[in-house]
């Protein structure tokens, strides 16, 4: 096994690399898993948003509208800058700044409604149409009480007090948990890590076989050219096992429990797959890396392209329909269709959708180690 | 002499197959990849759309509701109804081809109840909820006013068809509405800061200790300086052409609104490659490493200070602005961010000129430092 042995000497000379992918894989999936992470909620509450207020109102109903707005809103403070105030919104740290003038009150005291009040948002968003909602209906109700021939601080009242009923919003599943566990999240961005790391490995270790003069001293060597591939291809496996289980240990201690549900298994399964596409992928993509720069680059690009395509990093309903149809043309989008589908299901036979993304997968193991096989024999036929 | 010197060092730089990937293939990669992932998100999450709802009616149930989504959907273009049975409703939910499902059943003979059901909770929902909300809010509070002011009904009435605007708007120019540009800021500002391989790439044809075409240039008959400053201009040039071929590519090709005062774009470009060559000058002149460890540093410098402009995470800009805003003033590819970003988003151009009065002031930091370090050396053997 000389062969075998040299491949993972070569390996270990690259450790470095490698290990620090292993690292920012880890600091990416603790980074999205608390950040991405939604809260689970049982009860709908409606959602809550930033509102800049600035009430300059010397009347009472400024006061009161600020009031309705923070029980179901938070409130911040407008800067004072111009330039910081656009900062805010760009950054959407605030989905509507509202101005409430210095005779808010006395004006609607007098039936001068319209234009009232002053609101500043990104044009057409969706959050900003919420607030002026419910702006709206809280200054309609206390005009229709007014109008009725009510005072104004009765009217307020009167109000605040209809306003408080909430209608009724239920969720579809009763049980339905909003946030996903963090196993999704270790699991989402597998494909960029293996693919990066399976064409760096593999192709550092297989380079050094396929220069020229050494190729040629290994042809006329005792051991058969079927044996050294054989080792090889033994090497390239080992590799992959060694990676998937490193990752799955890293899952085990990180998650222990959802490792050992469906979930955790199917999770597993589908890492597994993946990591065979991606040794495809990486021999591939060694048959145009003539040195370590070419690697790189080929690294880079199957890594970010497959993953930003497949929708590893942004998810896939982020996407247009046109680059949707198109994604279903790289291995990553099935992988992360059957990482969606697996959250859903509750036992193997709900596991249709799931089965068939991992067929494809392989298929495009098998795709790829094909393409590689070919574009091998005719470098070789071109010797 | 230098015109001649600098069309040799331009060809030779053009020639770089590995510069030419790096510095021009890889941001357009990237970019195309950008606008794939993040190119609809304001479009899809931040800009407002009919919602597409389903809606379930029991026989006997109240037919107001009908009426208002009915107008909901052809005066205000809020919702879009499909009236459905109750299996059919649920499975569009199902199926994410609807946000909500509006049940109006018949409770007692006279008395109906609206509920929504919903699969998440997130905007559309909300306002699908407020909708709700505001139609039964109507109620109770006609009902008060009959109750206790019974004579002002009818004028109340009248004021729930009526549409009055409280707000007057005022928008924040339309460019704010896309917070997916800093990603392509922050792609910009990588490709002007790949430029410190290119300036460490001169540094090392510089410096004799550091590669024999540099011994070979230092006993030519020509000041080395001579040859330096063509050198330079040459790959100051060639990185300015690159990234200005990649934002063009971005503002035409991708459609990115990048902005559409040109000069002052350009001259960011300009100063930000500036920026970019400087400091990998710099790293080669003054750094006592060998040059694969420099080349390391230059990406990891690259890297970190994209990093920290939110290339990688969205955020991540706003976030040292606020937490470590002296890293923010000096950082490069914030730096760069923030020129591009002042540009588009503010009126005025007094942030704009402080980061670039900034950018400037490093640029003659890195030269003068790279100076000090290169000036009156002599080699007596290599």
């Amino acid at each position: 096994m000389q062969v075998f042995k040299a491949f993972f000497r070569i390996l270990y000379k690259n450790k470095t690399s490698l290990l620090m992918y292993v690292f920012i894989y880890l600091g990416i999936t603790l980074l999205a898993s608390s950040v991405l992470q939604e809260d689970k909620k049982t009860d709908f509450s409606g959602i809550s948003l930033d509102i800049g207020v600035k009430n300059k109102d010397t009347g009472s109903l400024g006061k009161n509208l600020e009031k309705y707005l923070e029980s179901r809103n938070q409130l911040v403070d407008v800067p004072e800058e111009k330039e910081d105030l656009q900062d805010a919104i760009y950054y959407q740290e605030m989905d509507y700044v509202l101005l409430i003038p210095e005779d808010f009150t006395e004006k609607f005291q007098a039936g001068e409604w319209e234009g009232s009040l002053q609101g500043t948002k990104v044009p057409g968003s969706s959050s900003a149409y919420l607030i002026e909602n419910e702006i709206q209906n809280f200054l309609k109700t206390v005009s229709m009480y007014q109008k009725a021939g009510c005072d104004i601080e009765q009217a307020v009242t009167w109000s605040l007090q209809d306003l408080e009923q909430k209608s009724k919003v239920e969720f579809l599943e009763k049980d339905n948990s909003q946030g996903l566990p963090d196993g999704f999240y270790f699991f989402q961005y597998i494909p960029y890590v293996f693919l990066v790391m399976m064409i760096l490995g593999v192709g550092a270790s297989m380079k050094p076989f396929r220069e020229k003069d050494l190729a040629a001293r290994n042809k006329c060597s005792s051991t058969s050219f079927l044996k050294q591939n054989m080792q090889i291809f033994l090497g390239c496996m080992m590799y992959m096992l060694i990676v998937y289980i490193v990752f799955m240990a890293m899952a085990c201690l990180m998650m222990r429990e959802y490792m050992f549900t469906l979930q955790g298994f199917l999770n597993a399964a589908n890492a597994f797959l993946f990591g065979i596409c991606a040794l495809s992928v990486a021999w591939f993509s060694v048959q145009f890396a003539k040195n370590a720069a070419t690697l790189n680059i080929m690294s880079n690009v199957f890594g970010l392209g497959f993953s930003f395509l497949g929708g590893v990093f942004v998810s896939l309903d982020m996407m247009e329909e046109g680059a949707r149809r198109a994604a279903k043309f790289v291995p990553s989008y099935w992988y992360v269709t059957a990482n969606q589908h697996i959250q859903k299901v509750t036992s193997f036979s709900e596991c249709g959708k799931v089965y068939q993304s991992f067929l494809m997968v392989l298929m495009f193991a098998l795709a790829f180690f094909s393409a590689g096989l070919l574009a091998n024999r005719m470098k070789v036929k071109s010797r | 002499m230098f015109f001649r010197l600098y069309k040799y060092s331009l060809l030779c730089s053009a020639r770089e197959r590995l510069f030419i990937f790096w510095n021009l293939i890889f941001p357009i990669i990237l970019g195309s990849l950008f606008q794939i992932a993040f190119g609809s998100y304001t479009e899809k999450e931040v800009l407002f759309h009919k919602i597409p709802v389903a809606y379930v009616e029991e026989e006997g149930a109240d037919e107001n509701f009908a009426q208002l989504l009915k107008t909901l959907e052809t005066d205000n273009d809020l919702v879009q109804v499909q009236t459905v049975e109750k299996d059919e409703a649920e499975q569009l939910l199902r199926e994410e081809k609807v946000e909500g499902i509006f049940y109006n059943e018949a409770v007692k003979q006279t008395e109906t109840e609206i509920s929504l059901v919903v699969q998440e909770q997130d905007i559309n929902q909300s306002i699908l909820s407020s909708i709700l909300e505001q139609y039964e809010r109507t109620y109770a509070t006609l009902l008060t006013i009959g109750k206790e002011y019974p004579q002002g009904i009818q004028a109340a009435a009248a004021l729930v068809e009526e549409e009055i605007e409280y707000l007057e708007e005022s928008s924040i120019g339309a460019a704010s509405n896309n917070d997916m540009l800093n990603y392509f800021y922050s792609l910009i500002a990588m490709n002007c800061l790949m430029g410190t391989t290119t300036g460490l790439a001169c540094a090392m044809k510089f410096k004799a200790n550091l590669s024999a075409l540099a011994a070979r240039r230092v006993i030519a008959g020509v000041s080395r300086f001579r040859v330096l400053w063509p050198d330079l201009a040459a790959n100051i040039s060639l990185q300015f052409l690159y990234v200005v071929f990649s934002v063009c590519y971005l503002m035409f090709v991708l459609h990115v609104p990048i902005g559409d005062q040109w000069g002052f774009l350009l001259l960011t470009i300009f100063v930000g490659t500036l920026l970019g060559i400087f400091l990998g000058f710099f790293v080669g002149v003054a750094v006592r490493l060998p040059y694969n460890a420099k080349e390391a540093l230059c990406i990891l410098i690259m890297m970190v200070s994209c990093f920290f402009s939110g290339l990688m995470a969205d955020g991540m800009q706003r976030l040292i602005d606020r937490y470590v805003p002296v890293f923010s003033h000096i950082n490069p590819s914030s730096l760069i961010v923030k020129s591009f970003y002042s540009l588009n988003i503010y009126d005025t151009y007094g942030r704009y000129l402080e980061n670039m009065g900034t950018m400037a002031i490093l640029i003659l930091i890195l030269a003068v430092g790279s100076f000090v370090v290169v000036r009156r050396e002599r080699y007596a053997s290599i």
